[in-house]
């Protein structure tokens, strides 16, 4: 069966990319725009990994993660930050909220497939 | 301090032994006159010194007096102050205690008085713009000696100085106003953000666009190397490839030549079976003849046995009449064996025919086997050529869809500097907007008569660098060239 992962990412194009990266590795992927759209998807869907931008409109990635973390279903879901956003005190912020890995943008699709692979069967 | 030289009415005869003395000496002079030096000369300077010595006894007993004098000063001050001290303590208690309300009303007019001052200072440091001023609070305030409370305004006071003096310095190093900028500003600015925006927005929906056509085409070439590779390998489930297709028609067409060799060879064994029953016609023509033969003979015997009962007369009349149905039987003996001959002839020449059909088409069918032979192996080989060369075609679009894919992938990492240039261009927005607001903000506030609007740049420069998120923007930012990489990236595993 399928492994169904929620990109949460506001810029259109890296939208595509990513639904087109993962699609066809043979993930199912559910897409949001931001933090608010992604926690409206959230509705108890078993979804395997979360993928979020951090700078995005209406709700950024980061109280994103924190409101999802709290959620009983996704407590253990693990998460990828995919950004272009590279002060510390962020990261460390991520950290702290539970977030898995920091992908700094623009990413190699192998190497983005090679770390959603080792969280998924972690 | 050496005190002031005081005269006395009595100083000169107090000095008279002196002059006395003086008197002696010149009389000393005249008697020593004698000597060579002059009368006069010697008198001169006995004169000099009588007065110096006039002098010096006057000083000092000028000096002797006021010592006599301080101590009575001295003494005198000692009574009075004895007899204030004395008056002091005999002061009531009703001039004690109005002294010391009189001080306290002092006391209190002071502290409000600089408890005033604190808040006319505050005014004023707000009106100055100090709004990180330390303000002081009143109440504690009245708890502080009035000292500290001095010394702090005093403290303010010197920093409201220094602050005048850095806003008076960074005013003259302020650049001269141009006319007419803030007006242009704050229309223009919209325009830029507006325009900045649009481009962002059209941006953002052609690379969208553009990373779906990529998608859709990386697809599409997917799908076609697939039908090409069940077309000519399989597809691994029920649906054979043409290698296999072909496979199975070199067997199907295999059985089809065998099926039709057999068939032949059927054809070959009938034939001689025919060319069999053409040995037998001839037998039964020799055995027919053999009939027409013995139906002559029984005739001929059947004619002479006749004749026989014809000479026996009566009695033989009988034979005679068995002689007839002898001579008919033979009669139709013969005619019968005519018939079988006529009609083995008949078959002969049919089986003849049947021969020669049958060789022409054993012939020809061994020729259109062969010919069919030549012909499938030829089709086959034509087709397993076609097959080989297909299978070099799907292994260089597999081998070309895998170098696409991974030329595709490379595009899609291409394609991502399209959110880094929208970040940047909404930061940019997002800066232009507030300069617009704050000069608007500005143009509303009212100003103070001699003064101007300023923008705190250094502080807006700094504001601007918190908001960056890359580190390619803080070194563009300071000035620097930089290049965004594009081939690298970064992950960090917690």
């Amino acid at each position: 069966m399928a492994k169904t992962i929620l990109f949460v990412e506001d810029s259109a194009s890296v939208r595509q990319v990513m639904n087109s990266t993962l699609t066809r590795e043979g993930y199912e992927v559910i897409l949001a725009s931001d933090g608010q759209d992604a926690l409206s998807k959230l509705d108890g869907t078993k979804i395997h990994l979360i993928i979020s931008d951090v700078n995005m409109p209406n709700m950024d990635g980061l109280s994103f993660v924190k409101k999802a973390k709290q959620l009983p279903s996704y407590k253990f879901t693990p998460i990828i930050m995919l950004t272009t956003e590279t002060q510390q005190e962020k990261m460390n912020e991520g950290r702290a909220a539970g977030v898995k890995a920091w992908i700094v943008k623009p990413f190699q699709p192998t190497q983005l497939l090679a770390a959603v692979s080792q969280l998924i069967q972690a | 301090m050496k005190e002031p030289m005081k005269f006395y009415r009595d100083e000169y005869w107090l000095a008279f032994p002196l002059p006395v003395s003086g008197l002696l000496g010149a009389l000393g002079i005249a008697v020593s006159s004698r000597f060579t030096i002059s009368g006069p000369v010697i008198a001169a300077g006995l004169v000099i010194i009588s007065i110096g010595l006039c002098f010096w006894s006057r000083n000092r007993y000028r000096t002797s007096v006021q010592i006599r004098e301080r101590h009575l000063t001295d003494s005198l001050q000692q009574d009075h102050e004895e007899k204030i001290k004395i008056l002091q303590i005999a002061q009531n208690d009703n001039t004690l205690l109005a002294f010391s309300q009189h001080s306290e009303s002092e006391r209190k007019r002071i502290i409000a008085l600089l408890a005033d001052l604190a808040q006319r200072f505050d005014v004023l440091s707000s009106h100055l713009g100090e709004r990180d001023a330390p303000q002081i609070e009143h109440p504690d305030m009245i708890k502080l000696p009035v000292e500290t409370q001095i010394a702090d305004l005093a403290r303010r006071f010197d920093a409201l100085i220094n602050r005048l003096i850095q806003q008076q310095a960074s005013e003259q190093q302020q650049e001269p106003n141009i006319d007419g900028l803030d007006s242009l500003c704050q229309k223009v600015l919209p325009i830029w953000s507006s325009q900045v925006e649009m481009a962002r927005i059209h941006t953002e929906e052609s690379i969208a666009n553009l990373a779906q056509r990529f998608d859709a085409l990386s697809k599409r070439l997917d799908a076609a190397v697939i039908a090409s590779q069940n077309a000519v390998g399989g597809d691994n489930d029920t649906n054979g490839g043409i290698v296999e297709l072909l496979r199975d028609s070199q067997l199907e067409l295999g059985a089809i030549t065998k099926a039709l060799g057999a068939s032949l060879k059927e054809k070959e064994k009938l034939l001689r079976s025919i060319e069999d029953l053409s040995g037998f016609t001839e037998q039964l023509s020799k055995m027919a003849w053999e009939v027409s033969s013995i139906a002559s003979q029984t005739n001929l015997l059947a004619l002479n046995a006749a004749i026989q009962a014809a000479r026996a007369g009566d009695s033989g009349r009988g034979f005679s009449v068995v002689a007839d149905e002898v001579r008919k039987l033979s009669r139709s003996s013969g005619d019968v064996g005519k018939k079988i001959t006529e009609t083995i002839e008949s078959v002969s020449e049919a089986i003849e025919d049947t021969l020669v059909i049958s060789r022409k088409f054993a012939r020809q069918d061994q020729e259109t086997l062969g010919n069919a032979e030549q012909i499938i192996a030829s089709v086959l080989k034509r087709f397993t050529r076609a097959t080989a060369g297909l299978s070099e075609s799907e292994e260089l679009l597999r081998t070309e869809n895998n170098a696409i894919n991974h030329e595709i992938s490379d595009v899609f990492v291409a394609l991502q500097f399209q959110d880094r240039v929208s970040q940047i261009l909404a930061l940019v927005c997002d800066d232009l907007n507030k300069l617009e607001q704050h000069l608007t903000e500005l143009k509303n506030e009212p100003v103070n008569p001699g003064s101007s609007h300023s923008v705190n740049v250094e502080q807006w420069l700094e504001e601007l660098t918190k908001t960056y998120t890359m580190k390619e923007q803080l070194t563009a930012h300071e000035g620097a060239k930089t290049e965004i990489k594009t081939h690298q990236t970064s992950i960090t595993f917690f």
